[in-house]
C-alpha cells in the first residue's frame, strides 16, 4: 500500500512539473545547423558535441538524422562541408533542409562512427523516442537514457512517465528517471532515496553498477540505503549465479550425455568401438551451419525454420556418412574389435585439421544464443568420453542378430573396464554373469 | 576461425639459378591438411617471391619457396627449421605465429646462423641477432591501446580485464601492461586478470565474471590477448550476455580481418583492435596490394591482415638488404638489414631499426558489421619497436643494439652486455 501512494505522489509531482515547463522543445534552427556542421568536420570530437546540438535542438527530423548517423547512413560531402542522410526508401535528402536531392553530390563518405559517438548517438534518439508510439522504441528509449543518465533528459522523462499507460515500458522509464536523478548532483534527498528504491526494486546488474557510482564521501540517509541496497542486489544477483552455473552445467552435460548416449549405443548395437563418434556428432553441427548459411543467403524468410530444416538433414548426413563408414571399412572387421577401434580412430584423425569454429544460430531474428562448436565436441568426446564411457554398454542390449555377427571384444581393455564388458559379453551364455552383477545388466 | 597451424616459409635462393626451378614439391603435400589462416601467411610470401621472380630475382638468381608444415608441435618448429637450413639450404625464413614457436626454432638459427623473418605482434623482451621482428613489440600495440582507451575518445576506461591465452605472449603482454596501468594509477583492484587455455570453448562463467567485475560503478573494458579459436565462443558469449560495445567494449591484439573472417560481426560492432594494418585503410598502395593479393589467391573474398603487412615490409627489407651485401650469406645480409627501409601498406616508410625491430604505425580500429575495421585513431608518425620495456623491472635498463654494441641485451646501468 504504502508503495503505491508512493507512486502515485511521485506522478502526481510529475504532472505538475509537466505543465511547470511549457518553453522546451521550442525548435531553434540555429542549433540544428551549427550540430550539422559540427558533424560535418567528421571528428569524433565535433560528431558527439553535433549530437547534442541537434538533439537540443527540437528540429522535427532530428531522431532521423541521428539514426541516420548510428546506422552509418550519414554522409559527409567534405568539399563542401554538407551532410546528406539516407532515408529508409533508399532516397539521399539533404540533412538541412530534409529534402531530397536528386543528384547527390559523388564524392561523399560515411560518417565515422566511434564508440564514443554511438553512445552519444544512443543517448540522443533515447531522448527524442521517449515519446515514441512503438512501446518497444519506449523501453529501448528508456533504456538508453538509464545507460547515459543524461540530467537534461529528466524534463522528458517525467513527462513521459506520465503519460505512459503501459506498466512494463512505465517501469523502464521509472527506473530510467531513478538512473538520472541517483547520478544528479543536486538532486534533493528524498528524490535520491526514491530513485535507490526504485533500482533496489529492479534488482539489475545495471541498477547495482549505477548505486555504485555514488561517492564515497556522499554521508547521510542515502548512503546507508545505498549500501543497504547494494547488499540487496548483491545476494539476489549472486542467487541468480549459483542457478545460472546450474543451468550451464545440466545445458552442457546434456550435450556430453547425448553423445555419450550415442557412443553407447553403436557399440551396444554394433560392437564396436567407434572413435569417430566425435566426428560424427561435428557432422552434425556442420550440416546445420550449413544449411543456416544456405538459407541466409538464398531465402532469409525461412531463417525461422532452418532448425527444423536442419535436425532431419543432420541425421541424414551422419547416418550416411556412418552407412559409409560401415560399408568401406568395418564390415569387414566385425569380430576384430581391436582393428575396429583403430580404424575408426583412422577415420578420426583422417577428418583432423579440416575443421573450422562456426555459429549456428537458434533463431533468425532474435539474438544468437546457442554456439555450437564442433572442436569441442569432437575433442570432448575423444578424449573424455570413450574410456570412461566403454562401460556403458552394460546397460545397452544388444539385439540377437548383432550377436551373431560380432564377436564378443575379449581382451581387448585391460583394467576395470576389461571384466564388466566381457562378463556382459559372454552374459548370454554364462547365466551366472547376471547375479554376479548385482543387477547391473537389464534383465531382458 | 581456425586453429592456427604455423607456418615457416623459406626461401632457397643461393645456388640456384635460370627459370627451371620445382616449387611445386614441398608446397604440395600442405595444402590438404592446412588451415586457412596458416596458408595465407604462406601464400603472401608465394605470391612476394613469384613477383620477384617476375622482376628477374634477386642479384639475378630465382628465388626458391620452400615450405614446411609444422603443426602446431612446438618442437617439430626446432625440426623443420633445422630442415630448412640445412637440407634446403634457405636464404632466409619468414614465418612461426606464436612465441612459442619462435622460442623454439631460435636455436636452431643461432646455431645454423641464419635469418628468420617473424612477422606477429609479440612480446617483446627478446632480440636475437638471428631475428628480424616485423611484428609489433608492446610499445607499438599494447601500450598505445591502453592509451586509446584512457583517453576521451575511448571511453575513459578505468577498470581493466586483462584476459589471455595461457602461454607466453599474453602473459609477458599483460606482466607489462599491469606494470604500466599500476604507473598510471589504477588501483590494483581495478584490475582482473584472467587465463585460458588455447581453443577454450565454455567462457560462460568468464564472461559472467567480467560483467560482475564491469558493474564496479566505473567504465570497464577487457583487454584480450586470447589467441585462436578461442575467440569465436568468446565473442559469442559476450554477445549472448548482451555486452556491447558501447558498455564494455574488447580491445583485442589478436583478432584481425582473417579471424572476424568465421564469425557474424553483427554483434561485434565497435569492439577494437589494436594493430599496425588495417584492410581498410585508403592508400594507394594497400589498394593495390589488395588487388594483387585477390588475383594471385583467385579469390574476391579474400582478405588481408596485420601479419601479411609485415611480411611484405620485412621480405622487401630482405630484398634491399641482400642487394646491398650483393650476397645471401646470412652474415653480410644480418649486416646490411639495419638501416634498410621500405615502404609499408599505410602510407609510410618503415625502418630496420639497429635492435632487429621496425617502425610501424599504431592504428586502433573498431569492428564494423562487414567485417572490417574503421581506423578510429592512430599514431601521428611511425612508433620505434622497443625490444626491452620501460615498465618492467630488470628490463627498462636493458637496449638492444646490433650494429654499434653487438648486444641484444645490453645493460645502460652495469654498461655490460648480458640481462644480469
Amino acid at each position: 500500500m504504502h508503495r503505491f501512494t508512493r507512486v502515485a505522489l511521485l506522478i502526481a509531482t510529475l504532472i505538475g512539473g509537466w505543465f511547470a515547463q511549457p518553453e522546451r522543445a521550442m525548435a531553434t534552427p540555429e542549433e540544428f545547423a551549427a550540430g550539422l556542421a559540427l558533424i560535418a568536420k567528421d571528428s569524433f570530437n565535433d560528431t558527439s558535441a553535433g549530437i547534442d546540438l541537434i538533439a537540443r535542438s527540437g528540429s522535427p527530423h532530428a531522431a532521423a538524422i541521428i539514426e541516420a548517423l548510428s546506422d552509418r547512413r550519414l554522409l559527409v560531402d567534405a568539399a563542401n562541408q554538407k551532410i546528406f542522410y539516407r532515408d529508409a526508401t533508399g532516397a539521399t535528402r539533404d540533412a538541412l533542409t530534409n529534402e531530397i536531392v536528386a543528384t547527390p553530390p559523388a564524392d561523399v563518405s560515411t560518417v565515422r562512427l566511434n564508440n564514443r559517438v554511438r553512445t552519444a548517438a544512443s543517448a540522443a534518439i533515447g531522448a527524442l523516442s521517449l515519446m515514441n508510439p512503438d512501446p518497444a522504441r519506449r523501453i529501448q528509449a528508456a533504456q538508453a537514457v538509464m545507460k547515459s543518465r543524461d540530467a537534461e533528459a529528466l524534463p522528458v522523462l517525467e513527462t513521459a512517465i506520465a503519460a505512459e499507460k503501459d506498466p512494463l515500458v512505465r517501469t523502464q522509464l521509472q527506473l530510467a528517471w531513478a538512473a538520472v536523478t541517483f547520478v544528479k548532483k543536486d538532486s534533493t534527498e528524498a528524490k535520491r532515496l526514491e530513485a535507490i528504491a526504485l533500482l533496489d526494486a529492479s534488482g539489475s546488474r545495471d541498477a547495482l553498477s549505477i548505486l555504485r557510482t555514488l561517492p564515497a564521501d556522499t554521508a547521510g540517509p542515502a548512503r546507508a540505503a545505498a549500501n543497504t541496497a547494494i547488499k540487496s542486489i548483491e545476494d539476489r544477483l549472486a542467487l541468480w549465479g549459483y542457478l545460472q552455473n546450474v543451468w550451464y552445467g545440466v545445458s552442457l552435460g546434456s550435450v556430453l550425455l547425448l553423445a555419450a548416449i550415442g557412443l553407447a549405443i553403436t557399440f551396444g548395437v554394433m560392437g564396436v568401438i567407434n572413435m569417430a563418434h566425435g566426428e560424427m556428432v561435428m557432422l552434425g553441427a556442420y550440416t546445420t551451419f550449413v544449411v543456416q548459411d544456405l538459407i541466409r543467403t538464398k531465402a532469409p524468410w525461412m531463417f525461422e525454420f532452418s532448425l527444423a530444416i536442419a535436425i532431419p538433414l543432420a541425421f541424414l548426413v551422419a547416418g550416411g556418412v556412418g552407412v559409409l563408414i560401415e560399408r568401406g571399412v568395418i564390415r569387414y572387421l566385425y569380430g576384430r574389435p581391436l582393428e575396429t577401434l583403430l580404424a575408426t580412430w583412422g577415420v578420426s584423425e583422417q577428418s583432423r585439421g579440416r575443421h573450422a569454429s562456426v555459429h549456428v544460430r537458434r533463431h533468425g531474428t532474435r539474438r544468437p544464443r546457442h554456439h555450437l562448436e564442433p572442436t569441442l565436441y569432437r575433442h570432448l568426446c575423444r578424449r573424455h568420453l570413450h574410456w570412461p564411457f566403454a562401460r556403458a554398454p552394460l546397460h545397452a542390449t544388444r539385439p540377437a542378430h548383432a550377436r551373431g555377427d560380432a564377436e564378443p571384444p575379449h581382451g581387448i581393455l585391460d583394467g576395470h573396464s576389461h571384466r564388466p564388458r566381457r562378463c556382459a559379453d559372454i552374459r548370454p551364455r554364462l547365466g551366472h554373469c547376471r547375479t554376479s552383477r548385482r543387477g547391473a545388466v537389464s534383465d531382458r | 576461425m581456425l586453429k592456427r597451424r604455423n607456418v615457416l616459409a623459406g626461401i632457397a635462393a643461393a645456388a640456384l639459378t635460370g627459370g627451371a626451378l620445382l616449387s611445386g614439391g614441398s608446397v604440395a603435400f600442405l595444402s590438404g591438411t592446412m588451415a586457412i589462416s596458416e596458408t595465407t601467411l604462406k601464400d603472401v610470401m608465394l605470391m612476394l617471391i613469384e613477383e620477384q621472380n617476375k622482376k628477374g630475382g634477386v642479384l639475378g638468381k630465382k628465388l626458391e619457396a620452400v615450405v614446411v608444415d609444422p603443426a602446431s608441435n612446438w618442437p617439430l618448429f626446432a625440426e623443420k627449421a633445422r630442415e630448412l637450413i640445412t637440407q634446403h639450404k634457405v636464404a632466409a625464413t619468414f614465418g612461426c605465429w606464436t612465441s612459442v614457436s619462435r622460442k623454439s626454432v631460435l636455436p636452431v638459427f643461432k646455431e645454423l646462423n641464419n635469418i628468420l623473418f617473424y612477422p606477429v605482434q609479440y612480446e617483446g623482451e627478446e632480440s636475437e641477432r638471428n631475428v628480424f621482428y616485423t611484428g609489433a613489440a608492446p610499445n607499438q600495440q599494447a601500450i598505445p591501446a591502453v592509451d586509446y582507451l584512457m583517453s576521451k575518445d575511448g571511453g575513459e576506461v578505468k577498470r581493466w580485464v586483462l584476459a589471455g591465452t595461457d602461454y607466453v605472449y599474453p602473459r609477458t603482454t599483460n606482466k607489462i601492461l599491469e606494470a604500466y596501468l599500476l604507473a598510471k594509477g589504477v588501483a590494483k583492484e581495478d584490475i582482473m586478470i584472467n587465463y585460458t587455455p588455447f581453443g577454450h570453448s565454455d567462457w560462460q562463467t568468464i564472461v559472467s565474471d567480467i560483467v560482475k567485475f564491469g558493474s564496479g560503478g566505473k567504465k570497464t573494458a577487457v583487454v584480450s590477448t586470447i589467441n585462436g579459436d578461442a575467440n569465436v565462443p568468446f565473442y559469442k558469449e559476450l554477445a549472448n550476455k548482451g555486452v556491447k560495445a558501447t558498455d564494455i567494449p574488447v580491445i583485442a591484439f589478436s583478432v584481425g580481418e582473417e579471424e572476424l573472417a568465421g564469425l557474424d560481426t553483427k554483434d561485434l560492432v565497435g569492439h577494437l583492435a589494436a594493430w599496425n594494418y588495417f584492410q581498410s585503410v585508403k592508400d594507394p598502395a594497400n589498394a593495390e596490394f589488395i588487388a594483387k593479393w585477390k588475383a594471385f589467391t583467385k579469390n574476391p573474398k579474400r582478405v588481408t591482415n596485420d601479419p601479411m603487412e609485415a611480411h611484405v615490409v620485412g621480405f622487401a627489407m630482405w630484398v634491399k638488404a641482400v642487394e646491398k651485401a650483393k650476397s645471401f650469406d646470412p652474415d653480410k645480409v644480418i649486416e646490411a638489414l639495419p638501416g634498410t627501409e621500405a615502404p609499408n601498406l599505410t602510407g609510410g616508410i618503415s625502418k630496420m631499426l639497429p635492435n632487429h625491430h621496425i617502425t610501424k604505425p599504431v592504428l586502433i580500429g573498431e569492428i564494423r558489421a562487414d567485417g572490417q575495421f574503421d581506423v578510429v585513431w592512430q599514431t601521428k608518425g611511425l612508433v620505434p619497436g622497443d625490444a626491452w620495456t620501460d615498465f618492467l623491472d630488470g628490463s627498462k635498463d636493458l637496449e638492444a643494439d646490433w650494429v654499434g654494441k653487438k648486444c641484444g641485451n645490453f645493460n645502460s646501468k652495469t654498461g655490460k652486455c648480458g640481462s644480469s
